[in-house]
């Protein structure tokens, strides 16, 4: 079964952060990663550049449009996914609760619908 | 409900909780299983006036309700196919594969502990656990769990389909939890049992006796599953007056002659069980309902001990509801002054507003230490927050007296 774990945090710049925090938070976030990996649940990982930096698409009446920020002008922002593959909820809840950011943010568990695959969409199972 | 049937529809509601539970166990979908069990005592009405009940009935609506739910997973896992443009799907069959068809039938296992689990799991809304439970593991419909909770029907049917959609989809497990997790996973459970406990004037009190009894019995040797099996026995064995009188008393203004004695000393029995360790929130509310019932026994209520209890239930779990009963301990021992600065001292906390049994203590300790104006106001805001009419009539009498007493117009 797949869960995606969407990573919220208010965000940060490395300069208000500090160097040492950004170093320990990147640390935790590899070595976070490399236990994944070595469980055999690690689908996916992607951290975000900040919202700043992200621009929104939509469609109206035909016209495309083309906006400089995020979809939701949120104090927490989407700021990085995990895709696991794990045996039902209680795994993935676990695994969400050892992510670094629940220290600073939160973690929204997922479940999967529909994946795409090797040229087909197959059913979360 | 005469005693026999009252033992037949227990039976029944056993029953119908440990089929749902090992359907459900096996998809992980909880409504399919209802469904599907429905359906089975459908087919049972219709064929076994005519062709005689089976050997092991049990059994015979377990393959029914079994074979449905098989037949609903293979064209569901069709559907899948089709959306997803005719794939040849080995994951749609591996859908199919039927858990239960290596089980005999005549020693079935008993998954209701995992289906509680289920029930209280924290991914599900707080507020939803009670009414799951009452549902699924006692299979009272929709309708009738609104009533005990006072919310319209529809708004209960929806909230537990939701609650039902969401165990299916995003596959909560139908397991006991492993040992490092049990204490915490099984504070919710045991708090959600308690819910059907304290609905209004005991609705479901012989429901969540049964539920509380149950969970002990599955797990063991978990403490304060038997000191909650304990505190709702002796709340039911208090409810269950006999006498026909509807009119609402307070515990010491009750006649102890209309307790059931037989409950008292089944919660002693299960008081035992929980053992002599440290003891938890449920065990010491046991014990402090242990205490009131020993009136039965003794004629007086022994108000010392039950300080001691209120201490260490404090020290634990430090309730709003617990520090208002602990106050009219106090003051019943050292005085309705020493009473009311407990309850004073409450005066922050969040929601106290809308608190009723914070107004109603209140008012009794002001009625006693000699402020009527007061207390008065007091018995008017607790009557405006009672939901139970007959609640509301006792505080009125008492309200009524105070009046008396002053002069004032009834």
């Amino acid at each position: 079964m797949r869960y995606t774990l969407l990573l919220h945090y208010p965000e940060q710049t490395p300069e208000s952060l500090g160097a040492e925090v950004v170093a320990e938070a990147q640390q935790a976030f590899a070595s976070y990663a490399t236990t994944l990996e070595a469980a055999g649940v690690l689908l996916s990982a992607e951290v975000l550049q900040p919202s700043s930096s992200t621009t929104t698409v939509r469609r109206r009446d035909g016209v495309l449009q083309v906006q400089d920020g995020p979809f939701a002008d949120t104090k927490e922002q989407l700021g990085g996914s995990f895709v696991l593959d794990v045996a039902d909820l209680d795994a993935a809840l676990e695994w969400a609760g050892r992510a670094p950011s629940v220290e600073w943010g939160a973690v929204e568990v997922r479940p999967g619908a529909v994946w795409f695959g090797d040229g087909q969409w197959r059913p979360n199972a | 409900m005469s005693a026999p049937e009252a033992a037949a529809e227990r039976a029944a509601r056993e029953s119908y909780g440990r089929l749902v539970a090992l359907l459900a166990a096996s998809t992980g979908d909880l409504a399919l299983a209802e469904d599907a069990l429905s359906e089975a005592f459908v087919a049972a009405l219709t064929t076994w006036p005519a062709g005689g009940v089976p050997h092991n009935p049990e059994g015979w609506l377990l393959t029914v309700a079994r074979n449905r739910q098989r037949d609903v997973w293979r064209s569901a896992a069709v559907r899948r196919r089709a959306w997803l443009d005719d794939v040849a799907g080995e994951a749609g069959e591996a859908g199919v594969d039927d858990p239960l068809r290596a089980l005999a039938l005549d020693a079935l296992p008993d998954r209701r502990l995992e289906l509680l689990f289920v029930c209280a799991h924290p991914a599900i809304e707080e507020a939803v656990r009670t009414p799951l439970m009452l549902q699924a593991v006692l299979g009272f419909d929709a309708a009738h769990v609104a009533s005990a909770f006072a919310v319209a029907p529809a708004t209960m049917a929806q909230r537990l389909v939701r609650a039902k959609r969401k165990i299916a989809a995003a596959r909560i497990p139908f397991v006991v939890p492993p040992p490092e997790t049990l204490r915490d996973r099984l504070l919710p459970v045991l708090e959600a049992v308690y819910g059907c406990a304290v609905l209004e004037r005991g609705a479901m009190a012989g429901e969540a006796r049964h539920l509380a009894v149950t969970l002990a019995e599955l797990l063991g040797d978990q403490p304060e599953a038997w000191g909650l099996a304990a505190l709702v026995t002796f709340t039911a064995a208090r409810g269950a007056s006999g006498s026909g009188d509807t009119a609402y008393r307070p515990l010491d203004e009750q006649d102890p002659a209309t307790w059931d004695a037989r409950l008292v000393a089944r919660g002693h029995a299960y008081l035992q069980r929980a053992g002599t360790g440290v003891p938890g929130r449920f065990q010491l509310e046991a014990a402090i309902a242990a205490v009131h019932c020993d009136r039965s026994r003794t004629g007086r209520t022994d108000w010392g001990a039950l300080e001691v209890l209120y201490r260490a239930l404090l020290a634990v779990a430090p309730t709003l509801g617990a520090r208002v009963a602990a106050a009219s301990v106090t003051a019943r021992l050292h005085g309705p002054r020493a009473g009311l600065d407990l309850l004073d001292a409450l005066l922050e906390e969040p929601g106290l507003e809308r608190f009723q049994p914070w107004w109603a203590t209140r008012a009794h300790l002001l009625a006693g230490a000699g402020r009527p104006s007061e207390a008065v106001a007091a018995y008017e805001r607790a009557v405006t927050l009672s939901g139970d009419e007959a609640v509301r009539a006792h505080l009125r009498r008492k309200l009524r007296r105070i009046g008396g007493e002053q002069g004032l117009p009834g």
